[in-house]
């Protein structure tokens, strides 16, 4: 089924990549090139699942998933945090911040489907 | 300007009141040439010196060269300074110090003080001095002065009594006296007087060398600290530069990879067989070059000692599930088998399971990289002697010779001319997998024929408690001195978190070879850690708990942290099994031991 994945990433070619892929497999893709332009765009499309760029120039990846779950009509979208830091404090840090999954890059892109499969699965049982 | 009588033999004369002219005995007089040799050495001039050995004239710092705190002036005189409140007993020991030192290549000149104060407030303006105070004044005793004559520290304090009392003796050494005579017997043989003050003389300047050398000590201990902590800010920056540019790196790598990946699925349009094939190159050597830089991230990290170790029982399947598609797609493009041979009902895994996949990979790789075009890579997973499970790799590669194999894993160590020529990132690779697999606490083994082919293969322990120890004490053992286990228990006084994720927290802020052993209990786990204090153990965490607290970070509100014990390596397993056996009594702890695994 048709979902909408919003992607914020400061990277545009990273961006494309991901685009290419989630559009290829069914999906509509929306983007944000930062943290506040992703926390509009998701008030503005609320879309499914949050891919979330960590390093970015404003506020980072974790600091705009805490804002995003702390709205209510937002927090219950799964966030999947993709980024190139993968100290594991990165990744403690993202689940705590309220992140679903963890994806580091250079990704597979296969990782990437099964993980949006898994949350999308998951947030329509619940 | 030697002064005193020799005879033929050389041998010195010194006059003694009571019998004119006598030899000193043998030993004295070796002793006394030693002293003469002193005063010679010590009374030339500085040039002179820096070309003796004895005058430490390769130590950059400038030692007083006198007997003591400049005991030898300018003029060459050594003062004799005599304290007593009976004046005939001072001019008497006054004229024995001088015919003692009648024979002495330098000058001696007396001062005589009937009365201590006096004495006290007049000494700094002597130079070159040597105090003998007497023991019995009229209303004090010399010991009640002799401290203060040792403060002064105008040169060192000789105890002079009418007595030979012992327990004097030991009082006056104990306030600081250089040395202490009895006046009958020196004004008898003045030769006492003159070794006394000697062997003061000598003590003196050893106290003066000791003082010296003790500031350098400390004034290298400052200049190290300060390097130590240069070098520990340059380390934490190279660390830093690694972390930067491995981060860096990756957003462009992921794009190449990435869109050489959606060309090649056809999502840009058509592709020609050729094209998909030339694409996978593209993909495969991304995906190396995302290899080599996780391997020198780790590297970093392992030496930084801040790579984070998360130890979850797995089954060996899984790991291999996890890989077997990278290591299928590498084998495919030089048209290697690869065959995959795990024992059926191997028991679980205890492991970090990014670490062993790794690990895994890199042997792989490395095994593909060696092997001729359509040979056969095989890897197999047994269970070994010692209760651990063994992943080997076997290729039929070139085989590498005896002596290669023995500093195969050293860091940046190549395989010789002809693989390292082969293979980049080798020496790397190889390396990090021997790291890896101790963080797993298991032991990494190297088996090679030149001809035919190598086996790497390395140990991880099984999911119960007995295997895991093993493994730990077999790390711990390999460390030098006299390491020890440590052990604390962590315990909630809210079970608001599942124990899991406390174990995950743990993992997280302990260093690398730290355990943590945890089975489903409720409300303790052990944490085990190789350290020398188990004190500084429990701090450490500690600390870090709280860091990672201000950073709102830690799940957990109530972590109290005790310690259990501290063992040898040779005690360390059963002692801890027991403890965990002790534990599950008490209903704490619930684990299965499984003793004959």
């Amino acid at each position: 089924m048709s979902k909408s994945i919003l992607i914020v990433d400061d990277e545009p070619r990273i961006t494309a990549a991901l685009m290419t892929r989630i559009e290829a497999n069914g999906h509509t893709v929306y983007h944000a090139i930062n943290g506040l332009a992703g926390i509009e765009a998701a008030a503005l499309y609320e879309p499914d699942a949050i891919i979330l760029d960590i390093r970015m120039p404003d506020i980072d990846g974790y600091e705009t998933c805490i804002r995003l779950k702390r709205m209510p009509r937002l927090a219950d979208i799964p966030v999947i945090f993709l980024s190139a830091n993968v100290q594991d404090e990165a990744i403690m840090k993202a689940k705590a911040a309220g992140g679903a999954r963890f994806i580091s890059k250079p990704y597979e892109s296969a990782s990437i489907i099964k993980a949006l499969d898994e949350v999308l699965a998951d947030n329509q049982a619940a | 300007m030697k002064r005193g009588l020799t005879d033929a033999n050389g041998v010195i004369y010194a006059y003694s009141n009571a019998d004119g002219l006598q030899p000193t005995k043998p030993s004295q007089r070796i002793q006394h040439d030693l002293i003469v040799d002193k005063i010679i050495n010590s009374s030339t001039t500085v040039a002179d010196q820096n070309k003796d050995p004895r005058a430490f004239s390769d130590t950059p710092l400038q030692f007083s060269e006198g007997f003591c705190m400049g005991t030898v002036n300018d003029e060459n005189t050594l003062n004799i300074v005599l304290i007593d409140d009976n004046h005939d007993h001072l001019s008497l020991m006054s004229a024995t110090v001088r015919n003692a030192f009648i024979s002495e290549p330098f000058e001696i000149s007396t001062q005589e003080f009937d009365n201590p104060a006096t004495a006290l407030t007049e000494i700094s303006k002597i130079p070159n001095q040597i105090i003998l105070i007497d023991y019995q004044f009229a209303t004090s005793t010399g010991l009640d002065w002799l401290s203060n004559f040792v403060r002064a520290n105008a040169g060192p304090v000789i105890l002079v009594t009418s007595s030979g009392d012992e327990s004097i003796a030991a009082k006056s050494f104990r306030e600081g006296a250089a040395d202490y005579i009895v006046k009958s017997e020196a004004i008898k043989n003045p030769a006492i007087i003159q070794r006394s003050i000697h062997e003061a003389l000598r003590k003196s300047r050893l106290v003066q060398l000791n003082h010296d050398l003790s500031s350098r000590l400390k004034l290298a201990n400052y200049e190290l600290n300060i390097k130590n902590r240069k070098l520990s800010e340059l380390t934490d920056t190279a660390h830093q530069f690694v972390e930067d540019v491995a981060h860096e790196f990756r957003t462009p790598l992921t794009v190449i990879k990435e869109f050489a990946s959606i060309i090649a699925d056809g999502l840009g349009g058509e592709v020609t067989e050729k094209q998909s094939q030339y694409l996978n190159h593209i993909t495969s050597s991304a995906s190396d070059l995302a290899g080599l830089i996780d391997d020198f991230l780790n590297s970093s990290r392992l030496r930084s000692n801040s790579i984070c170790v998360n130890r979850q029982q797995h089954t060996v399947d899984e790991i291999f599930n996890a890989v077997w598609p990278i290591l299928e797609s590498r084998a495919g493009s030089k048209s290697i088998e690869l065959v995959r041979d795990v024992d059926s009902n191997l028991p679980d895994i205890y492991i970090d399971s990014d670490k062993m996949q790794r690990s895994l990979i890199n042997l792989v790789v490395n095994a593909i990289k060696f092997s001729e075009q359509e040979s056969v890579v095989r890897v197999s997973a047994t269970m070994n002697d010692s209760c651990m499970v063994e992943i080997a790799v076997h290729d039929n590669g070139p085989g590498l010779p005896q002596q290669t194999i023995t500093d195969l894993f050293e860091r940046f160590n190549q395989g010789g001319q002809d693989t390292s020529r082969l293979a980049n990132g080798f020496g790397l690779g190889l390396n990090i997998v021997k790291e890896l697999v101790t963080i797993n606490l298991g032991v990494v083994k190297v088996e090679s024929t030149v001809g035919v082919g190598s086996t790497f293969s390395f140990t991880v322990p099984i999911a119960n408690n007995q295997s895991i120890l093993r493994g730990l004490v077999s790390q711990t053992s390999k460390h030098s001195g006299d390491p020890r286990i440590v052990v604390l228990s962590v315990n909630r006084t809210h079970d608001d978190q599942p124990i899991d994720q406390l174990a995950e927290y743990l993992n997280t802020m302990s260093y690398p070879m730290d355990l943590v052993l945890y089975s489903g209990g409720k409300s303790c786990l052990l944490l085990i850690g190789i350290t020398t204090e188990e004190e500084s153990f429990r701090q450490r965490i500690l600390k870090v708990d709280s860091e990672m607290r201000s950073k709102k970070l830690s799940p957990h509100s109530d972590l109290q942290i005790s310690i259990c014990g501290k063992w040898s390596a040779d005690e360390a397993e059963s002692r801890i099994l027991e403890l965990i056996e002790e534990s599950v009594q008490k209903g704490h702890y619930h684990v299965e031991v499984n003793l004959n695994c």
